[in-house]
């Protein structure tokens, strides 16, 4: 906070600052955003409408995709479309996104009277518990995970889109054969909107495609080199599903260990198909139902439920929380030391 | 005459708004948040009286998360 006092300043004081520092009492139906963050911001009317949101996390490190001088036009951007208020009112009513599941976090199910009481030190319900609450909720109802709530907040590159951290709404490459380069979206392009929805940064193209269903037409107005121009993002099939091992959040999705899936040289060695499922366990929780069931580090998962597809660790997450019942025991075949051994893996 | 007369009335109106910020919990969580250092006037945990200095001031909210 002292640094963005530093060098935002002389823009933070044409804005009213506030600080919210955990999430009891947030209103849901308002502020939605990715649970992994460490960090983010809104930018409003009094009024609550939204301008815009600022803070991205990825998988190159929390600090990749956000920055001072994105923030900075990021704040331009939010007070541009003040000066134009009430007129830009209707391109922002999507920006509240639709009705959460649970209005406050302290209403989520699975919490259960976990946070009671006044926020304190004690019982704070951070960002990640409201995306970690609403998973366990499901989890308790014996309900699968819908996409949404296992790839939450899709990176601009699941449609071929890599953005400028700097700026927020540049484009810096697009991918060759993605859904960006096939509506004819260039590098150096701005996008100005997306779904009719101005952007301010990332975060705000985030929350656009978090929201976007697995088919869709998604409108982007950019401009070119001083003109305006139009593209049509045309999605279908599997554009969300991104790796997530990298999110604090997936850690709850796992049955007490992560696994990596091993590299074609490492699978050779190993004397296992190059297409074939081998994801290496590490990290199994001492407290975990895993460890229980006898599952221990460097134990090499060959199959889960006679499938052997050759996952990535989000593949198996995704499988394991979509496909199996939470409470139910998962016949798996692993390889240890050298034997190839039968197990069942519990689905916390 | 009449817009300055017009502006001294709009100024005495965002005074209050401007005093409603400190507070003894504000204080509080200033210190326990270190963010003593910190010059800007920061709302701390009070979204409802943020949006009502913002209306009353005709300024846009930045609502951190942090």
């Amino acid at each position: 906070m002292a640094r963005l006092d530093t060098e935002v300043r002389d823009l933070l004081e044409k804005f009213v600052c506030v600080r919210l520092v955990q999430m009891k009492g947030v209103d849901l139906s308002l502020f939605q955003f990715d649970s992994d963050l460490t960090w983010c911001a809104f930018l409003m009317n009094g009024d609550g409408a939204i301008y815009g949101r600022y803070g991205t996390k990825c998988g190159q490190g929390a600090l990749a995709k956000v920055s001072i001088p994105g923030f900075r036009k990021a704040l331009e951007r939010a007070l541009d479309l003040h000066s134009k208020w009430p007129a830009v009112r209707p391109a922002l009513e999507k920006k509240k996104g639709s009705a959460p599941l649970w209005r406050f976090p302290e209403a989520i199910p699975a919490h259960n009277g976990k946070f009671g009481g006044a926020p304190g030190r004690r019982n704070c319900i951070h960002c990640h518990n409201v995306l970690g609450g609403e998973r366990q909720s499901f989890f308790q109802q014996k309900k699968p995970l819908p996409d949404t709530m296992v790839w939450t907040y899709p990176q601009p590159e699941t449609v071929g889109l890599e953005i400028e951290p700097d700026e927020g709404n540049r484009v810096k490459v697009v991918w060759p054969g993605s859904a960006a380069d096939k509506a004819g979206v260039q590098v150096g392009d701005v996008i100005e909107t997306m779904a009719g929805q101005p952007i301010l940064s990332i975060a705000d193209i985030q929350f656009i495609l978090h929201n976007t269903p697995e088919k869709a037409e998604v409108a982007l107005e950019v401009k070119r080199g001083g003109a305006s121009a139009k593209a049509t993002l045309s999605l279908s099939g599997p554009w969300r599903k991104e790796d997530i091992s990298w999110r604090t959040t997936t850690w709850a999705l796992r049955p007490g260990f992560r696994s990596d899936a091993l590299s074609p040289e490492e699978k050779r060695a190993l004397g296992f198909a190059p297409d074939k499922l081998a994801l290496k366990l590490r990290g199994v929780g001492n407290n975990s139902p895993a460890k229980s069931a006898g599952f221990k580090q460097d134990d090499v998962l060959l199959s889960v439920n006679g499938l052997d597809a050759p996952w990535t660790e989000t593949e198996f997450l995704a499988y394991l929380r979509q496909k199996c019942v939470a409470g139910s025991e998962v016949p798996v075949v692993l390889w240890r030391s050298g034997k190839r051994i039968q197990e069942k893996l519990p689905v916390p | 005459m009449r817009r300055i007369l017009a502006l001294g009335t709009a100024a005495a109106l965002l005074v209050p708004a401007a005093l409603a910020l400190p507070s003894p919990k504000n204080d509080r969580l200033r210190n326990e948040l270190n963010d003593g250092q910190v010059a800007t006037a920061w709302v701390y945990e009070d979204l409802p009286t943020a949006l009502a200095v913002a209306k009353q001031a005709k300024k846009p909210v930045a609502v951190v998360f942090r």
